[in-house]
């Protein structure tokens, strides 16, 4: 085989790996949005909490795994109340919520730097094997976090597609009036909502950690390719999400052998504009409510 | 009578004047000599600054304890520049214009001290940055501003021989895209050529890559020998990792700050090999001098240069810098009479071609500041990775890799 195409195939492999850990922390994001409208400013914060937290417990327990399954329990005990004290009084004031977002995003980000420190730190690789793939020997790890992403995409979709509580939190994206005036539940499934996807972007944190480096301002990084996914595959549509993650990361990875991978991710924002030129609610979005 | 009265008149104004300026002498000797640091406390550069404070502290304490300078103590003023050029410089004018600061010391970073060195021009406080990129020593510079560590150019200089004959001929140089990595990336370049060897490849990857990958797959050509990287931290680890996993073969040498910080035990197979150039060695040896025994003890790192009690890694590749400039002022304000800020011409033309001898207060070695670019010339050293042990396996001595300044700041008008 050529070596440039071993090259680009490589760069689409790696792209798409990275895709997936996007898609996971992307999905969360799309979720709060769907179901509550709210432009959650501080999901990249939740993504770099995850990461401290399972960075910070992975000495404490010893296991790596074991950090992965605690981890999603301390956020979803911090999310609930930010949902019910913080957002949930302003629910409807889009502008409002978005502020307050903000603010969390700074709390957070804050607290990262009071108690875990500014130096960004490594941790170590809980899966330290190489496989050789299309010339590389390519870290284990990474295909094992594609895995779990995989794994968890699956396992949310089945629980909103294939369980009752999913269909209420599919009812409440697809019209909340509706869905309160048919008797459902709306609180609970908008704190749901919110704890499920700040999960997500604290479980892609976790994953995350042990291949990129551990600072308190990761998240801003992931926090911009997150909405740029959700924009791209269309506001609340979770298709859309996974997709746009996958073709963005997929793509970016290609373009990396014709042009610099600074100018890649550069693209990515032309990517973007020309999308939403075509099709302003993206790709599956769906009408203005 | 009317000349008695006049002559005691005179003898009493006369008294009044030297005794004023007792008082005004014993009062400035009595006020704080202030020195502002702004140091890398967070962000990128954040083991610089814990380290760089720390060090820069030891030396306000020996000196305090010794008296101060010319009589007075040493006050310090530390801001976080967060790793940033736009926040140093704010933070660079907070402790001129509201602390009052008489001298500023410090960022790691080459675009916090590219950014705040015409703000030190600006506001005539002489500035010490501890910075590599060979702009300081040259047109982003100016009279005021005194490189207080080696540059890149010094620095590549001098290792630019080392490197053609003992690691290889062929080149691809992988650098961080800013200031800093511009300046290995062409001094390496120049340097090699200039030597014999080729460049093959040139690679920028952004401050806080997570993945390199993408940016070395497919990019460094077969025939390379070897790779000149400049980049630390955690960038460090993850260029380390994935240059291992594309080419495990190739041959390594890193900028100085490459290692630093770093535990080398920790890196593994990849890092095996690695040489790297540092203006003082990390690991202390029996080869080490007394002075910098005694300078490891006084900042309170032992012989891994670790902090003793919380295992904090120094970077002594560059605390050394601070910890020198604090005595390189002593000396300079001592011995040109400086008492304020209108003194500063002459504490600068002091500092101009000033020179030191190894001693505790100078544990790097013999060195001066140049007076035309105002760049420290000292000695280097060059480590290796063996068997996950950092050893120094060359010494360089103080002026091999001074090249010919690139500007006079001594014509510069105050």
């Amino acid at each position: 085989m050529p070596e440039w195409v071993v090259d680009v195939l490589f760069l689409l492999m790696n792209g798409l790996i990275w895709g997936l850990i996007i898609a996971l922390i992307s999905l969360g994001l799309s979720l709060i949005f769907g179901v509550m409208g709210i432009v959650n400013m501080a999901h990249g914060d939740l993504y770099m909490l995850g990461a401290i937290l399972g960075f910070s417990l992975y000495p404490i327990v010893g296991n790596f795994w074991l950090a992965l399954i605690i981890v999603p329990v301390i956020i979803a005990v911090i999310a609930g109340p930010i949902e019910r004290y913080v957002l949930r009084p302003y629910e409807g004031y889009h502008s409002v919520t978005m502020i307050a977002t903000v603010a969390i995003s700074f709390i957070i980000q804050q607290i990262g730097l009071a108690t875990y420190g500014g130096i960004p730190k490594k941790m170590p690789d809980p899966w330290p094997i190489s496989f050789s793939i299309l010339g590389v020997s390519y870290p284990g790890y990474r295909l094992l976090i594609a895995a779990i992403s995989v794994l968890i995409l699956v396992a949310v979709w089945l629980f909103l597609y294939r369980t009752s509580f999913g269909i209420l939190i599919r009812a409440s994206i697809q019209d909340k009036q509706m869905a309160s005036a048919m008797g459902i539940d709306v609180n609970k499934v908008l704190i749901s909502t919110f704890v499920l996807g700040s999960v997500l972007a604290a479980i892609g944190g976790v994953l995350a950690a042990p291949v990129t480096q551990v600072s308190y301002l990761m998240g801003n990084d992931v926090a911009l390719l997150a909405f740029i996914v959700v924009i791209i595959g269309g506001l609340g549509s979770l298709e859309g999400t996974l997709i746009a993650a996958l073709g963005l990361c997929s793509l970016e990875g290609v373009m990396a052998f014709v042009l610099t991978p600074t100018q890649s991710k550069a693209a990515i924002f032309v990517i973007m504009v020309i999308i939403l030129m075509i099709r302003p609610r993206g790709l599956f979005g769906g009408k203005e409510r | 009578m009317k000349k008695w009265i006049l002559v005691t008149a005179i003898v009493a104004a006369l008294a009044l004047g030297v005794s004023g300026d007792n008082a005004a002498n014993a009062q400035a000797k009595k006020t704080p000599i202030k020195i502002g640091m702004i140091a890398d406390k967070t962000g990128g550069l954040a083991a610089y600054g814990y380290s760089h404070e720390k060090t820069i502290r030891a030396a306000v304490a020996k000196i305090n304890k010794e008296g101060g300078i010319a009589g007075r103590p040493v006050e310090l003023f530390v801001e976080d520049t967060e790793s940033k050029p736009s926040v140093g410089a704010l933070k660079f004018r907070k402790l001129v214009e509201t602390n009052g600061v008489d001298l500023v010391l410090d960022s790691n970073s080459s675009g916090v001290a590219i950014a705040c060195a015409p703000i030190a021009k600006e506001l005539k406080v002489p500035y010490f940055p501890s910075v590599s990129a060979t702009e300081v020593a040259a047109d982003k510079g100016n009279r005021y501003v005194f490189q207080s560590s080696t540059n890149v150019r010094e620095e590549v200089g001098a290792a630019a021989k080392f490197a053609l004959n003992k690691i290889g001929k062929k080149w691809v140089t992988v650098v961080v895209n800013y200031a800093w990595g511009w300046s290995n990336e062409q001094d390496f370049a120049m340097f090699i050529k200039q030597n014999g060897g080729t460049v093959l490849e040139s690679i920028r990857v952004p401050l806080g890559t997570s993945d390199w990958l993408p940016y070395l797959k497919g990019k460094i050509p077969k025939e390379a020998d070897a790779v000149f990287f400049a980049n630390f931290g955690s960038d460090f680890l993850s260029f380390i990792r994935d240059l291992h996993a594309v080419r495990p073969d190739i041959q390594k040498l890193g900028a100085v700050y490459a290692l630093s910080a770093q535990d080398i035990k920790k890196l593994g197979a990849p890092a095996e090999g690695t040489y790297c150039i540092t203006p003082f060695p990390t690991i202390a040896s029996d080869s080490d001098t007394k002075a910098a025994k005694t300078f490891r003890e006084l900042i309170g790192v032992d012989q891994e240069g670790k902090e003793i009690g919380t295992g904090t890694r120094f970077v002594l590749a560059y605390n050394w810098g601070m910890w020198e400039t604090m005595f390189v002022l002593k000396n300079a304000i001592e011995k040109s009479g400086w008492k304020g800020k209108s003194d500063t011409p002459k504490l600068i033309s002091a500092i101009e071609g000033i020179k030191w001898k190894e001693s505790v207060e100078f544990p790097q070695g013999d060195g001066y500041f140049r007076a035309q670019d105002h760049l420290a010339i000292v000695g280097l050293y060059i480590e290796q990775v063996v068997n996950g042990e950092l050893k120094v396996i060359a010494r360089i001595p103080a002026g091999e890799g001074a090249y010919p300044p690139l500007v006079d700041f001594t014509k510069e008008e105050f």
